[in-house]
């Protein structure tokens, strides 16, 4: 019996998380509570459907002409490290029997043990950084900055690539000191490809009164295109990229 | 070697008819980008000005106008010109743009009643003459039995061509530019001789006289040529002429029938060796070649047949399938692209958007990327094209194939088709079900059988002996039903002008179809995989279930239920293929609905997989809307599976996928969507609807018609102006499962 993941869902055609057409995985459970996450569907640990790794590597083997141009394998969820383990392992075979590319999306909530091993058989990192100081990310997260600049001293250490992306959220983080502090650090890191600021949206609220969760965004309009692409220039003007 | 073939390669061809010979030994292959193209010229827009004005007025009023005065014939009208004095190609169908004309051999009633429903009345003049004659309908319905005249009303076979032209032909419209006509008369009237001195049997009498008719016709396509200023006796001479005399074979097919499909074939390849030979002789330039195009492309979206409400109903939004197929690779694994290629997808810039005609890319894993690369584009801008997979079927359909209306290939000049429309499979089940009666109007239809026994649980080798025992009672009568139409419009209503670019004897499919395939497969699947309860009327007639548990739905690459929808079709056509068909045709079979999903949902009751009365089937071999939930790679593996060889005649899937899904910026987008299509038809899959565009989009469009009149959509091996259909049609193409990012 080879190693089993707690999966949340599959999305057998993902083109925004890396390069080509990917299939990725949502894994199960995270310890993040974040105030705008689309999947709190994500959150709880132990449930899931279990998912070997063998079965894994088996359907992706049968959808392998899709995966072509640079596709491949991207482990979200939740929090894929959480599950260092079986990702350890899946990384492992993707890279070595189909011949594919790895790329982790993660919150940085956790540093597994095995992370050097992981970030070795990883082609891309999609770190997300989420708020610029620690009580921030405590107040709307229940995380710290400290586990993501952690993880972004591992991906500098290994050289592996990232790819760094924050989602801006209207009256939170989207003013123009908010997106100088978060060029500060990402312009410490020359193996980040690219910075990314994502809008915030509203698509995932319906799964909240699904779930009989509060939603503490209620009311807060969606970011609008226009005061995305401003403040993304904006970004791009500061990086060292 | 004759004059006009100055410059040509020669081979085969110049002794005898073979246009796949002279492509071949003549075509210049492209594979540089886009870049070379051209836009529209100021006569281009000043046309397509007129044009889009009575596109207008047509969305508004149905039709821009009816010619009730006579019967459509090659020779029924004089010269009809948009602008006479700016055209490049010339020809319309009757002496207006869009004005309709009426064919009656299809059928008396049919003709009646869709001028009726425009306001119109066919004059006693043409009801007169036709008092005494026998139409295909007549015909037909002379010879059905009850059984067949029950099954059609009930719905389980319906659509069927018993009352128009059957189409789904493609004639070689490149002979008469490449020989001219008075070879191709000469050609048949050797034939005619040679079939006269055989043994006159019955067949070969059939044969002698339609002989007879083809000459009669191809004579009077002179004459019409002739009418309009033009002499096709010899062959082209150059690019303008090959394009003009390519549509006047075409135009004078069209005027003598109203077939569903009469699809243009695949001429872009052959016509770019006459526009080669005249770019190379300096005697034409690059936009004017562009503009001959874009000339040609502007008469074949006018084309029209006038259609009754019923018809509307099945095959919604106005098509007419002027399929034009292009690329593929030939025997030795060489891209047939070339600069025409492109010119034909560039038509979609220079005119606009449209459905017509219905451009088909013949994809393979070894056409340039540039190519490849440039479909997606046009995919991604316009939603206007369909792709096939040339890869599996060059090797059954020779090299010089073509697509007839959706996704029915055929030799061209070679093959022909005996068009039959499909079985309702949803239906077959639950007359098992109900021991050979229909669930909605309660009366037997099929032989009586066991019924299943109200409120016990079904068991599903119970269930399969049943289904096995009514769907071979269906593809009987079904082959049956479609013999008697075949020989009566033979008899009746013979496509003379057609067929006379056709080969004397040629190969003939005949081509079954099924429609509800996934929510056939995902009741079964409901069947072994739940527990499904059926539940009875005070008539003692199932008429609902009651399902308990999950079970596996169709595309969701899980083959416990995609194993089901392939044993379905390979099971369906073995029983096909047990009743022999008229004139020795082969049986072929096509997952494909065009829009009688919505219409045959709405003559079906409750089904075991959750689907309730009157609702839609998913379009052809799609899975139902939203069951396919694990995202565009599953679901197309799941439909992959099906097997061409049981489905010779095509496998329809559409495809929506919003483009945020596809990728971030469009130069992305492009490259993830050519990697879908190869991934995709890398598995043998054969067809592929492509739409990329946002659901919201298609709502907006549903309650402001007024802000989209171009906007275009694929439903099923087709497209259509969204504005042309009806809001039922409308709902369910929103209905959709749209691939879009999570």
């Amino acid at each position: 019996m080879g190693i089993t993941l707690n999966v949340h869902s599959i999305e057998s055609f993902a083109t925004l998380e890396g390069a080509g057409i990917r299939y990725a995985l949502f894994l199960q459970g995270c310890p993040y509570r974040c105030v705008y996450c689309h999947n709190p569907d994500t959150w709880k640990c132990g449930i899931g459907k279990p998912k070997t790794v063998d079965s894994i590597i088996e359907q992706m083997q049968h959808y392998k002409s899709f995966y072509k141009n640079g596709g491949g394998l991207t482990v979200t969820g939740g929090e894929p490290l959480m599950q260092a383990e079986g990702v350890l392992e899946l990384f492992k075979r993707v890279h070595s029997e189909l011949g594919l590319t790895n790329t982790i999306d993660t919150s940085c909530a956790v540093m597994p043990d095995n992370i050097n091993e992981i970030l070795h058989y990883t082609d891309l990192v999609i770190v997300d950084l989420k708020f610029h100081n620690n009580q921030d990310y405590k107040h709307y997260a229940d995380g710290s900055l400290d586990n993501t600049i952690a993880m972004l001293n591992k991906t500098l250490q290994s050289g592996v690539k990232v790819l760094v992306r924050t989602v801006v959220v209207p009256d939170i983080n989207d003013t123009f000191e908010d997106i100088d502090k978060y060029v500060e650090i990402v312009n410490k890191y020359p193996n980040v490809i690219k910075y990314e600021l994502l809008g915030y949206h509203t698509m995932g609220v319906f799964k909240y009164n699904e779930l009989g969760l509060k939603y503490r965004l209620d009311g807060v309009e969606p970011l609008s295109v226009t005061k995305l692409k401003e403040l993304q220039s904006y970004a791009n003007s500061k990086l060292k990229i | 070697m004759r004059e006009e073939w100055k410059g040509f390669n020669e081979g085969a061809w110049t002794e005898s008819i073979n246009v796949a010979d002279f492509i071949k030994r003549n075509y210049t292959f492209y594979d540089g980008d886009a870049s070379f193209l051209c836009g529209p010229t100021k006569r281009t827009s000043s046309i397509m000005e007129k044009v889009n004005a009575l596109l207008k007025e047509e969305t508004e009023k149905g039709v821009v106008g009816i010619d009730t005065e006579r019967e459509t014939s090659i020779l029924s009208y004089g010269p009809g010109y948009i602008d006479k004095d700016k055209e490049i190609i010339v020809g319309l169908q009757t002496e207006a743009p869009l004005v309709r004309g009426v064919n009656l051999f299809g059928g008396k009633r049919m003709a009646i009643s869709a001028c009726e429903n425009y306001g119109y009345k066919i004059s006693d003049k043409v009801l007169d003459e036709f008092k005494y004659r026998t139409t295909h309908n007549d015909g037909v319905f002379r010879a059905y039995n009850d059984t067949m005249r029950k099954a059609r009303h009930v719905g389980i076979i319906t659509g069927l061509p018993d009352a128009y032209g059957r189409g789904r032909l493609i004639g070689d419209y490149r002979r008469l530019a490449l020989y001219g006509m008075d070879f191709l008369i000469e050609q048949k009237m050797a034939d005619k001789t040679a079939y006269g001195n055989k043994d006159m049997t019955e067949s070969n009498i059939r044969i002698v006289e339609e002989l007879a008719k083809q000459i009669d016709f191809m004579k009077q396509l002179k004459v019409l040529a002739n009418n309009y200023g033009f002499d096709i006796s010899n062959p082209a001479k150059n690019a303008q002429e090959a394009v003009q005399f390519t549509y006047f074979a075409y135009l004078g097919s069209i005027k003598e029938q109203n077939g569903a499909a009469n699809s243009i074939g695949r001429i872009s390849t052959f016509l770019d060796i006459y526009f080669e030979r005249d770019l190379k002789n300096g005697v034409l330039t690059e936009e004017q070649a562009q503009e001959i195009m874009d000339d040609l492309i502007i008469k074949l979206r006018l084309v029209r047949h006038l259609r009754t409400e019923e018809y509307n109903d099945l095959f919604a939004g106005d098509p007419t399938w002027v399929t034009m197929s292009e690329a593929g690779v030939d025997g030795e694994g060489n891209p047939m692209v070339t600069k025409n290629s492109y010119r034909v997808l560039q038509t979609l810039y220079n005119l606009g958007s449209s459905c017509e005609p219905n451009i088909t890319i013949l994809w393979s894993q070894k056409l340039p990327q540039a190519y490849k690369n440039f479909c997606a584009q046009v995919s991604i801008d316009t939603d206007s094209i369909q792709y096939e997979n040339d890869d599996v079927m060059r090797c059954r359909y020779g090299n010089d194939y073509s697509i007839a209306c959706c996704v029915s290939a055929m030799d061209t000049g070679k093959q022909m088709q005996f068009f039959g429309a499909r079985c309702n499979m949803a239906k077959v089940l639950l007359m098992a079900l109900n021991g050979g009666v229909d669930e909605v109007h309660g009366v037997q239809v099929a032989p009586k059988g066991k019924v299943f026994e109200d409120g016990k649980p079904l068991v599903y080798e119970e269930v399969m002996e049943a289904y096995d025992k009514y769907s071979d009672w269906i593809a009987k009568l079904y082959v049956n039903t479609l013999n008697i139409i075949h020989y009566m419009h033979d008899k009746y209503a013979y496509e003379r002008l057609t067929m006379a670019f056709h080969d004397t004897d040629p190969h003939r499919w005949m081509a079954f179809g099924i429609s509800g395939l996934s929510v056939l497969t995902d009741s079964l699947s409901a069947i072994k995989y739940a527990k499904v309860t059926p539940i009875k009327d005070e008539r003692g007639v199932i008429v609902d279930f009651k399902t308990e548990g999950e079970f596996p739905k169709y595309g969701n690459d899980d083959d416990r239920v995609d194993q089901i929808a392939k044993d379905i079709t390979d099971d369906f056509y073995a029983k096909l293929k047990k009743t022999p068909c008229y004139r020795g045709a082969t049986h072929t079979l096509s997952v494909l609905t065009i829009t009688s999903n919505v219409v045959y949902g709405r003559k079906t009751g409750n089904t075991p997989d959750g689907r309730r009365a009157k609702e839609p089937f998913a379009p052809g071999a799609n899975p139902m809307h939203g069951r396919d939930a694990s995202g565009a790679v599953a679901s197309l593996a799941s439909v992959s599976k099906l097997n061409y060889d049981s489905c010779r005649d095509g496998i329809s899937n559409t495809f929506s996928v919003t483009p945020e899904a596809l990728g971030k910026d469009k130069p992305t987008q492009i490259t993830n969507l050519t990697t879908m299509l190869d991934g995709y038809f890398g598995r043998d899959a054969h067809h592929l609807n492509v739409n990329v565009l946002n659901r919201e989009l298609l709502i907006d469009a549903m309650n402001n018609p007024g802000k989209y009149p171009t906007l275009t959509v694929r439903v099923s091996g087709y497209a259509v102006n969204f504005n042309k259909l009806t809001r039922d049609k409308q709902e369910e193409v929103i209905a959709r499962t749209f691939h879009q990012k999570l």
